[in-house]
């Protein structure tokens, strides 16, 4: 039996002891490696699919805590494969290593008054992979178009470790079934994002955030639905309460992009809807109280409450009523809510998921207390039972030997792995 | 000549759908012989037109049981061959599915039955003020099923984005006939795979969308409409660089090249265009009314600083409607100069056309064919379409090698061999080009996935799998694209 160092340089082997640490009880780290590039990811997920180890790719290594381990793993890192490959500004294109934090992309595009768009939790210090294989894109999804939408190409390591260039630098490809798309939020599960394109965009002229508040949450739905439902397209709309910057207090933030008589325009067509002025904000003091609603607050559990947006204010008591007066920052265009909530209020989880289920919509966990006696499979709505078999069938066809996680989820559906 | 399906089995299916909806008689078969791509034809054993889900995965059944392949057919005006019927096949058509199920307004979604006109949504959903985005050229006859499967685009889709963005649910008929809902807008389960945008796209090779969930956008406060006429097409190309360069994102840039002009003017489609122009780019701009003055303002001046010897700008709905003209009617034009008009697609880095419309220019110099060149600038997707005449064999051999060359230069470039028009039967002697074995096997593997006995769409797509249509029936051999 052949060893890592066998396969792989001196430089890709890391310290066992240095690996993030994994929740999962039987978690054993047999390995921790961080390839150069694409042809070292497969020499290593070679090496551990003949030696019956999992593979658990990670990015930045923080939403480890979503993963419970069941086997002997290898944890591999994306975080050598750092750095622009391609950047064409005129082609609104950029290709990077799938380890490159997106604070880096973010410097390398404002040079030429570019961006990304994405604006999930936490973003900065997520890598290109990690978003990808996270699938988050934020509210920002409501002006841009999510993330899914805007991936452009991938280069995968699958589950035999062959290596597949899905998809390409160009923005219409139709030339073959899609196989890049289900990469988007795979969590790791279908293979070893190694690099990626992304399509970028101009910076908008003016980004405006306008502001309304009050003392609850409920106070703001009529008036998040009335922008939902206005006949304009902001760049987002957040309904936050009990979030850092707030006073604890509830508000709606409507960011608008575009010329600034764009601007100027959709601003007036907004305080017609709602029926009230706007507090107005721009630059840094915008930008702290949006990142204040985007980011995780620092709470045990983190759950996603999600339904049709015209269901939000019933799905906003569900919330409140089952899990308490709680931190929460609610997408009101897409109609899903992020609810942080400590660990002594898991038990009002059950009641939300099926309140929610009732409302047609889903209870996710993106972050989940370690100690409880819950089992989150009790608390997550899954997919529909043929969706569930079809996705099995489907990761198969990437990884038939299981190394990857959550692939082995057939052998153990306990938790899910989520690579940030 | 296969064998005929059996009369138990017509029968059968006659039980499940009504006698007249499965179409037997050859002189009724012929106008399913093939889809907008003529040049491709073979007749199927059969047509079935369901009209509900259930009927559909009854019909899917029956065939599937007795091993027949499944060729499912929208409209039938895809220009890759994707509906081409398999002579040991039947042709599962949805034309009689075309309800349009639910519109909600409140959430900005539409179900709809997958043979419902894609331009048909549209109006019934504008008088709530919304709209659906993607709008193919063909979409006053195209059908959403049809879309879901080719992953449509349309001039629009710079700003707007493809058909994947806008489907947020789906039920599928599998290859077992299965009926299996997938996705659906205001749910996000735990660890759920995006199989809806694994489906969109899969050229009918993974099943029939049964129902089709999208979301609808809210309909443009204005539009504004600019015409740049040039002298050369490099300069028109370095008007739409300025104009994204400026950090602009125009609803559509489109560029109708001299050839194309010319056709145009020289038919009943005459939309005034100057005939001895190099090229003319269509600009339009739609959102919020405050903003348009001043964007149409500055892409007319990005126009004028690359060379622009005319710019137009819409004054009022016919104005803009005419500046459209010479770009919606080109194919409509060209058709009607050529004996055959072959509309080939690709898509380049944006950046690489001005080299890229050289090369095509020189092969077809080398070629000794007319290449006349539509397209979506602003996206790089490129259609070039080669004139001929199909009873001249030798020209015929041109068009072959003169449209691989093409497929060629356009993946040298960054490209890819289809932006929008799909792989269907004709492109997948060109898949080698832009995917390494690895690839198309992991598209087998998850093919597989969805279709494990292989009867959906055989001959589709993946390049190892031979074509199934009958030489005889076939007017052009499977070499000419």
């Amino acid at each position: 039996m052949s060893t890592l160092a066998d396969v792989l340089p001196v430089e890709a082997l890391e310290d066992v002891g240095s690996a993030p640490e994994l929740p999962g009880a039987d978690a054993t780290v047999d390995a921790f490696v961080r390839p150069l590039d694409v042809a070292e990811v497969a020499r290593a997920v070679r090496w551990a699919l003949e030696d019956g180890r999992c593979v658990v790719p990670v990015g930045t290594g923080r939403h480890l805590h979503r993963m419970a381990v069941p086997r002997r793993c290898v944890v591999l890192s994306t975080s050598r494969m750092r750095g622009v490959e391609t950047y064409e500004p005129a082609d609104l294109t950029l290709t990077a290593g799938a380890g490159t934090p997106i604070a880096e992309l973010t410097e390398a595009l404002a040079p030429h008054d570019q961006w990304l768009p994405f604006d999930p939790p936490d973003a900065e210090s997520r890598t290109l992979g990690g978003l990808v294989a996270s699938g988050l894109s934020g509210p920002l999804g409501t002006g841009y178009g999510t993330l899914r939408n805007h991936v452009l190409g991938a280069t995968v390591v699958r589950g035999d470790g062959r290596a597949l260039r899905l998809g390409g630098r160009v923005v219409k490809n139709v030339a073959g079934f899609d196989l890049l798309r289900p990469m988007v939020g795979s969590r790791g599960g279908l293979g070893v994002l190694t690099s990626v394109c992304v399509r970028v965009f101009p910076v908008p002229q003016a980004d405006r955030l306008l502001v309304a508040r009050a003392d609850d949450p409920e106070q703001l739905v009529a008036a998040a639905r009335a922008v939902a439902t206005a006949p304009l397209l902001p760049a987002s709309l957040v309904l936050v309460a009990g979030v850092e910057g707030h006073g604890g207090a509830a508000a709606l933030l409507v960011r608008l992009h575009g010329a600034r008589a764009t601007v100027d325009a959709d601003q007036a067509t907004l305080e017609r809807c709602i029926g009230s002025g706007l507090e107005v904000l721009e630059g840094e003091d915008a930008r702290v109280l949006v990142r204040a609603a985007r980011d995780h607050p620092a709470a045990s559990g983190i759950g996603l409450a999600s339904v049709l947006p015209a269901c939000l204010g019933p799905a906003l008591e569900a919330v409140r009523a089952s899990v308490g007066s709680v931190d929460l920052a609610a997408d009101a265009s897409a109609g899903s809510i992020r609810f942080a909530f400590p660990a002594e209020a898991a038990s009002g989880l059950a009641g939300l998921r099926e309140a929610l289920e009732g409302l047609g919509g889903s209870l996710g966990l993106e972050r989940f207390p370690a100690d409880l006696e819950l089992r989150r499979e009790d608390v997550v709505t899954p997919p529909g039972p043929g969706e569930v078999a079809l996705a099995e069938r489907v990761r198969a066809a990437f990884d038939p030997s299981g190394v990857y996680w959550p692939s082995t989820s057939r052998a153990a559906k306990s938790s899910v792995v989520g690579v940030g | 000549m296969s064998e005929p399906l059996s009369a138990a089995l017509v029968a059968r299916l006659r039980e499940t759908v009504g006698f007249d909806h499965v179409i037997v008689d050859p002189d009724r078969l012929f106008v399913y012989e093939s889809d907008g791509l003529t040049q491709y034809r073979a007749a199927p054993k059969a047509v079935v037109l369901p009209a509900t889900t259930d009927e559909l995965a009854a019909v899917v059944r029956l065939l599937v049981a007795e091993g027949v392949a499944v060729v499912p057919r929208g409209a039938g005006t895809g220009l890759s061959g994707g509906a081409l019927p398999s002579v040991d096949g039947v042709v599962v058509g949805t034309a009689r599915m075309n309800r349009i199920l639910s519109i909600d307004p409140e959430n900005r979604l539409a179900r709809v039955q997958p043979g419902v006109v894609n331009g048909r949504l549209t109006e019934a959903t504008r008088p709530h003020g919304l709209y659906y985005a993607p709008d193919p050229s063909s979409q006053s006859t195209c059908t959403l099923g049809g879309n879901v499967a080719e992953n449509s685009g349309g001039p629009h889709c710079l700003k707007y984005g493809v058909t994947g963005r806008y489907v947020t649910g789906l039920t599928v008929v599998l290859g077992d006939g299965e009926v299996l809902r997938l996705g659906g807008a205001g749910r996000a389960p735990d660890d759920a795979l995006d199989l809806v945008g694994l489906f969109v796209g899969s050229e009918g090779c993974f099943g029939i969308a049964a129902e089709i969930e999208v979301s609808l956008l809210p309909v443009s406060e204005g539009v504004r409409t600019l015409l740049g006429i040039f002298e050369t097409m490099e300069d028109a190309g370095h008007a739409v660089t300025a104009i994204i360069g400026a950090g602009m994102l125009p609803a559509a840039l489109e560029i109708v090249d001299a050839a194309t002009i010319r056709a145009v003017e020289a038919s009943v489609f005459a939309a005034g265009y100057p005939t001895d122009a190099g090229a003319a780019l269509v600009v339009e701009f739609d959102g919020t009314e405050a903003g348009l003055d001043a964007d149409v303002e500055r892409a007319a001046t990005c126009c004028r600083e690359a060379g622009a010897r005319d710019v137009q700008r819409a004054t009022d709905e016919a104005h803009r409607l005419a500046l459209w003209k010479g770009r919606k009617k080109a194919f409509g034009a060209m058709g009607r100069i050529a004996p055959d008009l072959l509309v080939q697609d690709a898509t380049v880095p944006r950046t690489r056309l001005p080299q890229v419309l050289a090369g095509v220019a020189e092969i077809g110099r080398r070629y000794g064919l007319e290449i006349a060149n539509v397209f979506h600038a602003g996206d790089g997707n490129l259609h070039p379409n080669i004139i001929f005449d199909r009873q001249d064999p030798d020209q015929l051999s041109r068009v072959e090698a003169a449209s691989k060359e093409i497929m060629a230069l356009c993946v040298e470039a960054g490209g890819t061999i289809t932006g929008e028009h799909g792989v269907g039967v004709d492109k997948r002697q060109y898949m080698h080009l832009v995917h390494g074995s690895d690839e198309l096997e992991a598209m087998a593997d998850v093919k597989a996935a969805f279709d494990p006995m292989g009867l959906f769409n055989p001959g589709k797509v993946l390049p190892d799998a031979e074509p199934r249509s009958s030489g005889e029936s076939a007017m052009v051999t499977e070499s000419v694209s």
